[in-house]
């Protein structure tokens, strides 16, 4: 369970991040369009705290939905230092006006193979420590990013790309949107590990499988925020997927379409 | 204080999930003991997933008479509850005049066994059918289908649940005596803690390990308990488009039914399995054995490419027959066999098993002396 909630936390907080990740210092341009983020002095130390709910696949490509909670803590330091459990942690080495880029670590959360009976043949993959390099250009309403990410120490050597965009439009003085997407690219050893049946475990139910690197996965999710006040805010996350290229033809997944509903109660200091 | 259940079963296979099914719905109180951590690990997930019509085996057999009454229930189970499952029909070719005589017996049999709508084509009937094939003639099983196996198992252990049996994972039979009404049983569970039981009656559905449960029982004549033989088949996946629409099967040789096509419920071919005598439970698929497929498979589908063939899985038969030797029935020995009163062993549960398998419960059932359905 634990692995599952960190895996959904990253993928609703990767597209979270007008909270924790917009910051006054560089990046007024996209804070004037519309987010939830009010303009606010320049502080040394943001900190975003929160709790809430995500229901989503077992596991991407899986057909069962369980709802696990989403604990949220953001703690950041001058727009560089930051960690988190939706982003890791990392430091923007780069921070100009309207891009930041730099280094972070991540956790992926692997895959527990009794989280669904199919899987059972499957070795458990554990939870793997990840580098890797994000970069996010904004340009008023829009937000553009991308990262790469490389298994460093755990159960996949692999290498993860996600290209995003996102626009943000603010509805009224407290209710702010963000409507975006990404597109996930994986290499032939992450899609192996996660997606891969070795011939030795297969059964007619989940047959032999040796994917190559491709695409993975594409989303397009709404974010809706509501300022409850200075601080206190409320974020609802709805979201919508396929599976793409050899992870959509694996035995593994077994849904191609799929959808995530997430929501926090935060509050930022 | 010993806790006491009313049925044990030994094996959370196709048959273990069937016969719990079985007993549960009849009012029983089932536990099952499973000694993987999940259900059908072994035999159950890895076959060919085909539905049966009761073709090839003895008459008067317990696999001719169990597959036809267990492919009827099985295609009404299947459909009542949205089970996935297609009667796609299958041909068995005769790929030269000499292999038409067999096809003749096939049919016969097959009549005798209760098929009643099998019928004789030829060469170039089945071609307007599949032309893809070559063959002189072909006998057509409209009866015999596919199915999920895994999302049937599901549904076995589902409903058995919901009349309160209890699947217990991780939790391995070590060994039992008979004591005085019933049995008394040892089971080791997943921290190397070991748990005694005492049940009234006592099914061994352990599959591939059935024997070995079933000399651990002290009370239970050693005569009783056949021996053993593996036989491993190994199945190769068709890349590409699948060149057929049903099942092809040529006439039956050795061991088994032959190497096949088989498609599955995505509408992917597989060829297999093929026969291999082994001493050990190993599932890794050899590419090499894919040589021997080429030449078998191009009898009947001579536009098979070269490297068309990638290794896909492999199962295990638990085979009571030793190399050679014609084919074996089921053994199923309840008490009137072997005398030990509210025990049933099942021995040799290779194919037709999953066709058979609601068929083999109920007459687990009456074995036990439960005619309730």
């Amino acid at each position: 369970m634990r692995r599952a909630f960190l895996v959904l936390a990253v993928l609703v907080a990767a597209a979270m991040p007008a909270h924790a990740g917009t910051r006054p210092y560089d990046l007024e341009g996209w804070l004037a369009a519309a987010t939830a983020v009010r303009p606010a002095e320049p502080k040394d130390w943001r900190l975003n705290v929160g709790f809430g709910a995500i229901a989503a696949p077992d596991y991407l490509g899986g057909e069962d939905y369980t709802t696990h909670p989403l604990p949220l803590v953001d703690i950041e330091w001058r727009g560089a230092f930051f960690l988190s459990t939706q982003r890791g942690a990392g430091v923007a080495l780069f921070r100009k006006r309207n891009v930041r880029a730099g280094v972070r670590l991540t956790v992926d959360a692997g895959r527990d193979s009794g989280v669904d009976s199919r899987l059972a043949p499957l070795d458990d993959i554990d939870p793997t420590l990840e580098i890797g390099f994000f970069g996010v250009y904004y340009k008023g309403p829009w937000r553009l990013e991308a990262d790469v990410r490389r298994g460093l120490a755990g159960d996949h050597e692999g290498i993860v790309t996600t290209l995003g965009a996102a626009y943000g439009s603010r509805i009224g003085k407290r209710v702010s949107l963000i409507l975006g997407g990404a597109l996930y690219i994986a290499n032939g050893a992450y899609l192996g590990t996660f997606f891969g049946v070795p011939a030795a475990k297969a059964t007619a139910a989940l047959p032999a499988f040796t994917p190559s690197g491709g695409l993975r996965n594409t989303e397009g999710y709404l974010q809706i925020i509501y300022d409850i006040d200075r601080n206190f805010y409320f974020a609802l996350d709805l979201r919508a997927g396929l599976m793409l290229g050899n992870a959509a033809d694996s035995p593994v997944t077994v849904s191609d379409a799929y959808a995530g509903v997430g929501s926090v109660l935060g509050y930022r200091f | 204080m010993v806790e006491r259940i009313e049925c044990v079963v030994v094996g959370a296979g196709i048959i273990g999930l069937a016969v719990a099914r079985r007993l549960a719905v009849a009012g029983r109180e089932v536990l099952v003991l499973e000694a993987a951590d999940a259900v059908g690990t072994e035999t159950s997930s890895r076959n060919s997933e085909v539905v049966h019509a009761g073709i090839y085996y003895a008459e008067g057999s317990l696999k001719a008479r169990l597959c036809v009454a267990g492919r009827t229930a099985l295609y009404r189970f299947c459909a009542e509850r949205g089970i996935d499952h297609a009667r796609l029909g299958k041909l068995i070719v005769a790929a030269s005049e000499d292999e038409t005589a067999a096809l003749g017996d096939l049919a016969a049999r097959g009549r005798t066994n209760g098929v009643t709508d099998l019928e004789l084509i030829d060469g170039a009937a089945a071609r307007a059918m599949e032309p893809e094939l070559v063959c002189v003639a072909a006998l057509v099983s409209p009866s015999t289908g596919i199915v999920d196996s895994h999302a049937l198992m599901l549904a076995y252990q589902g409903e058995a649940e919901a009349h309160g049996a209890v699947i217990a994972l991780r939790s391995r039979f070590v060994a039992g005596r008979t004591a005085g009404r019933g049995f008394h049983i040892e089971v080791a569970d997943g921290d190397g803690g070991v748990m005694h039981l005492a049940c009234d009656m006592l099914v061994n559905a352990a599959g591939l390990g059935a024997q070995s449960v079933a000399s651990a029982l002290d009370g239970l004549p050693p005569e009783r308990v056949p021996r053993l033989y593996l036989n491993k088949g190994c199945y190769f996946a068709l890349t590409g488009r699948s060149p057929f629409k049903r099942l092809v099967y040529p006439v039956p040789r050795a061991a088994g039914l032959g190497v096949h096509a088989t498609l599955d419920l995505a509408g992917r071919t597989r060829f297999g399995p093929d026969q291999e005598w082994v001493d050990r439970i190993d599932y890794a698929v050899d590419p090499a054995r894919a040589d021997g497929f080429y030449a078998a498979i191009r009898r009947y589908y001579p536009g098979l490419a070269d490297g068309a063939l990638e290794p896909d899985y492999a199962g295990i038969r638990p085979k009571l027959q030793a190399p050679g030797a014609p084919p074996a029935d089921f053994v199923i020995d309840g008490p009137e066999g072997h005398g030990v009163p509210g025990l049933v062993n099942l021995f040799g549960i290779e194919s037709p098993g999953l066709t058979a398998s609601l068929a083999i419960a109920d007459h687990v059932a009456a074995l036990l002396g439960d005619g309730r359905s």
